[in-house]
């Protein structure tokens, strides 16, 4: 039995016929992934196939999990050191979600360390290969959850998205990522990096596949505060109205630029209704908003780390001080700069300077957005200017990694869903498009996408 | 933009080896450049929340979490006591 | 001697809490083993998430009033980052007036008993640390012990301005505090620790040094005495104080230059993403108003003017449940309320103790039925169990047939004759019995009183 190029759909579908067995199917992901694993590096812990089959819509499926979304009794490590052994004792309320609708869990997915990232290469147990190019990077955060799902290792998984950690690594890799709309699905177990920020994606191999699972996942959950109900009735679109970004679109590569403006016309001749703006005018400043934003939130999240209550054992030589010191040098290069600069934000004298204007331009680049896509459906752009890039080169080169999140941290400042889908095709590669959609109306850029999805069917090779 | 990598690491409660001294202070420098660009922004008075409309709180009910779980995460135990450093 | 100056900042736990301030963990840890109140919010485990209590908003609210503060419609929480073994996050959560944040409630006061009044800056909701332990001393100690039980508790902050020059001031607004905050339900003398000062304390206009966690009014005031002491002989030996934080130890009664903790004065305050802005609307206040009701020297006034006398006005005034319920009844039936306020300082108080009964119920129209029918009542055994029945919100009714000694009588010279044949040849006390049987059976236990009253009689008369 091979089930390469199977969308979770057909897989229902097919044990629903009497077709396929959820354990036939389980084990076909399993075996494959314990392969594959030895190359891609996709998983940081891949479990043995449940014996027992919960009941439920998703009739016992395993699902891949990235490793920063608690699992209770399995270890969540973040991908890195510090939580090498952590057993959470909980799950988040994705996982309960998912394991309420009969879901089970395949394995946990590498990423990069506490999800500071965007190539996958920063993880203490080593980087996430492309199964496109295995010399290439596959995006980050959610690297080992965007391998698993491009080389059937995992029918769908979870990610989480902070400033593009779901559509990147998807783009990266040519599948479909849906960062929902902020709120829309509970944070409670995600491991904190930027909680203002972040939220819990899919990644999958159909927009159908997202949207069923996205279903089951959202909803307001009374452990975080922050969660919303959004509107989960599919949406009627006949003729979407698009916006494109062309200011966007010239921040990209040539080639990238090249296979995004053809999909346009593609989509065009198939009754979409595209209009163009020129420009955004704070798209200078929204690295800036984002990484102030981001660093700042992250250095508070990481200070709980310090080795007393949970994480690495050290030497209880000396004083307390040096027990943190020594505990919290378990952290990795990315995750000390990104505290370091956050400390550095947060600090007496600065706070002003940095974070409070931050926070002003968010609210200006939101209001702006809002201006901009009334009257529209979705803003269509690109998910990553580049193309990606061989392991190793953004290690030299720091700001080819920040930079390569131009274009993603816009939803995440403003709190908007978006979807990345592979829109063209460049050598091995996928060029990644994204719909942008208004706070909440997660169901209308997911019909967008779907409408989009089969006009453009770039990729052919998968089974509906 | 005036910060010692030094001084941060300090505050931060970051050892830093000399291996990875300069990875770091490349980063920290990348940031920092994204950083100047806010220097032109003018601040707001107050603080700018994602805040969801709608009630938030919880009701005052208790709940039992099993704290044997807990103690199970905890490094060091004794007598359900979290075993700590010194704090001297 | 020269002025001094003392500001205060009173750590209050709000203890009429069933639960923590952002975690359902239960609140009541005092004589609990270690680490059994915890989950993984109050412990910090990653992922995890604070939920705000409602009803620890609510608490706070009535101390906010009660100091005639001013709530802020929109209050946020913020991040206040230093590294400790207690502090399970290395960040509380409290809220803060800078940084683009704003506290709970700010501008109130509090009127000293010598007419002074004692601005109050601010008041603000925070979490508690969680506790540490040593065996022998910290010095000495190879380990800390950590317990998180109390991790997570709901506290309020109240900050006062530099209003106070004398020991005896400082310790005059914690007694008066502790009564304002016991009229409200907050009884923080029946809770240890549940009530803890940082003092500020300067001398002749040099730098203020802070006293941190001095427990109760009496330690306030000698650790001032020894702060005051202690900066006026090096302001007279010329040397200059600093700027500092100092530690009360209480066995030794000194203050001693603390290290530790609060060593590194960078906090890196930020708003807590996780959680939204409180807001406190006009209908949150008429809310907490009802619920605050007067202070106890009010409700004693109120008992006296009602003719109450004195014992009886004490016992319900202090206990504002009680109060409530005398009110209720007054309102219902103002000739109830001589008869409700003996059951209330009597039997419903002997009950709440003797059952650790937490709340009284808010419905009293059961209470206000047995009280109507209390002179019917057979005895005082069965009286007790109506008011028990009625306090765990079961439904009351007292069905009493109300039979007069007149009706009786006939009634008890018919059963006789008709039972003539049976009964003429008992001796006294198996006729008397027998016709108990049939009495009771027809007027019910409730009647037995006055049946064993009337029978005895009319037998004594036909004997
Ligand atoms: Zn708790």
């Amino acid at each position: 039995m091979n089930l390469e190029g199977y969308t979770l759909q057909l897989i229902l579908k097919e044990i629903e016929n009497g077709n396929l067995s959820p354990e036939d199917v389980n084990e076909f992901y399993h075996r494959r992934s314990a392969d594959l694993n030895r190359v891609l590096n996709a998983y940081i812990t891949l479990l043995d196939p449940e014996k027992s089959r919960p009941e439920g819509d998703l009739k016992g499926i395993a699902i891949a999990i990235k490793d920063n979304i608690s699992t209770k009794g399995v270890r969540t490590t973040c991908a890195s050191k510090m939580l090498e052994n952590y057993i959470p004792p909980y799950d988040a309320t994705a996982v309960s979600s998912l394991k309420k609708h009969g879901g089970s869990l395949l394995g946990k997915t590498n990423m990069d360390e506490f999800a500071m990232g965007s190539s996958g290469e920063n993880s203490a147990f080593g980087p996430t290969r492309n199964p496109l190019n295995r010399e290439y990077v596959t995006g980050g955060s959610s690297s080992g959850s965007a391998a698993a799902v491009a080389a059937d290792m995992a029918p769908i998984a979870l990610g989480s998205d902070t400033g593009g950690s779901v559509r990147a690594p998807a783009s990266f890799t040519g599948i479909i990522g849906f960062k929902p709309s902020y709120g829309a699905v509970s944070r409670y177990g995600l491991i904190a990096y930027a909680n203002s920020l972040e939220v819990i994606g899919i990644l999958g191999k159909s927009v159908q596949d997202v949207s069923l699972l996205f279903k089951m996942i959202a909803g307001k959950d009374p452990m975080d505060s922050t969660s919303v109900n959004v509107e989960l009735m599919e949406k009627n679109i006949s003729k979407p109205r698009i916006l494109v970004i062309k200011s966007f679109v010239e921040l990209s590569a040539d080639e990238v630029k090249k296979e995004f403006y053809s999909s346009i016309g593609k989509l065009e001749s198939a009754g979409f209704e595209i209009n163009y703006a020129d420009k955004f005018s704070l798209t200078d400043y929204m690295l800036s908003a984002y990484y102030t934003i981001a660093c700042a939130e992250a250095s508070t999240n990481l200070s709980r780390y310090d080795g007393i209550r949970y994480g690495p054992k050290v030497e209880s030589a000396g004083n307390w001080r040096d027990y943190i010191s020594r505990a919290r040098s378990f952290f990795g290069p990315e995750v000390k700069a990104r505290i370091m600069m956050g400390t550095f934000i947060l600090s007496a004298g600065y706070y002003e300077t940095y974070y409070l204007r931050a926070l002003q331009l968010r609210k200006i680049i939101k209001q702006e957005f809002e201006k901009i896509i009334s009257g529209y459906d979705a803003v269509y752009v690109p998910t990553m200017p580049v193309l990606p890039w061989r392991i190793g080169n953004a290690i030299e080169d720091p700001k080819i990694a920040y930079a390569a999140d131009v274009l993603t941290v816009l939803p995440n400042l403003t709190g908007s869903p978006a979807i990345s889908l592979p829109v063209g095709k460049v050598r091995e590669f996928f060029v990644g498009g994204q719909f942008i959609g208004l706070k909440d109306e997660d169901m209308k850029v997911l019909k967008v996408a779907e409408m989009a999805e089969n006009v453009l069917q770039v990729k052919k090779s998968g089974r509906n | 933009m005036r910060y010692s990598i030094n001084k941060l690491s300090k505050l931060s409660m970051l050892k830093i080896s000399k291996e990875e001294e300069k990875m770091i202070a490349k980063k920290v420098q990348a940031l920092g450049e994204l950083l100047e660009k806010l220097d032109t922004v003018e601040p707001p008075k107050e603080a700018f929340v994602l805040a969801p409309e709608g009630e938030h709180k919880r009701d005052d009910v208790p709940v039992q979490f099993d704290s044997d779980e807990i103690i199970k995460v905890f490094n060091n135990v004794k007598e359900r006591y979290l075993k700590g450093p010194k704090t001297l | 001697m020269e002025e001094i100056k003392v500001g205060l900042e009173v750590h209050v736990q709000l203890v009429t809490l069933r639960t923590k301030l952002f975690c359902s963990c239960s609140s009541d840890y005092r004589g609990k083993p270690p680490n059994v109140n915890i989950c993984p919010v109050c412990t910090g485990l990653p992922g995890s998430m604070p939920a705000l209590n409602r009803k620890a908003v609510e608490e706070a609210l009535k101390v906010v009033l009660m100091l005639n503060a001013q709530p802020y419609e929109t209050s946020y929480f913020f991040r206040k980052t230093y590294f400790y073994p207690d502090l399970p996050k290395n960040f509380q959560i409290t809220q803060y007036d800078k940084a683009g944040g704003y506290p709970l409630a700010h501008d109130g006061s509090l009127k000293l008993s010598n007419g002074k009044t004692v601005r109050i800056e601010r008041i603000h909701l925070e979490e508690d640390p969680g506790r540490i332990y040593y065996e022998g001393s910290r010095a000495t100690a190879r380990y800390s012990l950590i317990d998180y039980n109390r991790s997570g508790i709901a506290l309020i902050e109240i900050v006062t301005a530099p209003d106070m020059s004398s020991p005896e001031e400082a310790r005059d607004f914690v007694e008066r505090l502790t009564t304002i905050l016991s009229d409200v339900g907050i009884n923080v003398k029946d809770y240890e620790g549940a009530l803890r000062v940082d003092v500020n304390v300067s001398y002749a206009g040099g730098e203020r040094v802070e006293v941190k966690n001095v427990t109760g009014a009496a330690s306030v005031e000698k650790a001032i005495v020894y702060e005051a002491f202690r900066q006026k002989t090096m302001y007279e030996k010329g040397i200059k104080v600093v700027r500092e934080t100092r530690a009360w130890d209480e066995k030794r009664r000194i203050t001693i230059a603390s290290r530790g903790k609060e060593f590194e004065a960078e906090y890196r305050y930020m708003p807590e993403p996780d959680l939204p802005p409180v807001t406190v609307t006009e209908s949150l206040i008429q809310k907490v108003k009802d619920e605050i009701g007067g202070s106890q020297e009010e409700r004693y006034r109120e008992l006296i003017s009602d003719g109450i006398n004195e014992e009886l006005a004490k016992k319900i005034s202090s206990d504002k449940d009680l109060f409530n319920v005398y009110e209720k009844i007054k309102f219902y039936e103002p000739s109830l309320k001589q008869l409700a306020a003996n059951v209330l300082a009597n039997e419903i108080s002997y009950l709440i103790k003797r059952y650790s009964i937490k709340n009284l119920p808010e419905d009293v129209s059961g209470l206000a039925e047995i009280l109507q029918n209390y002179k019917m009542i057979p005895d005082h055994e069965s009286a007790v169990a109506y008011l028990k029945k009625w306090m765990d919100g079961e439904r009351v009714k007292v069905s009493l047939k109300t039979v007069s000694a007149e009706d009786l009588h006939d009634d008890i010279m018919q059963t006789i004759s008709e039972n003539y044949d049976k009964i003429k040849n008992l001796e006294y006390s198996k006729k008397f019995e027998f016709l108990m049987g049939i009495l009771i059976k027809k007027f019910g236990k409730e009647n037995k009183k006055v049946l064993v009253e009337e029978l005895t009689k009319v037998l004594n008369k036909t004997k």
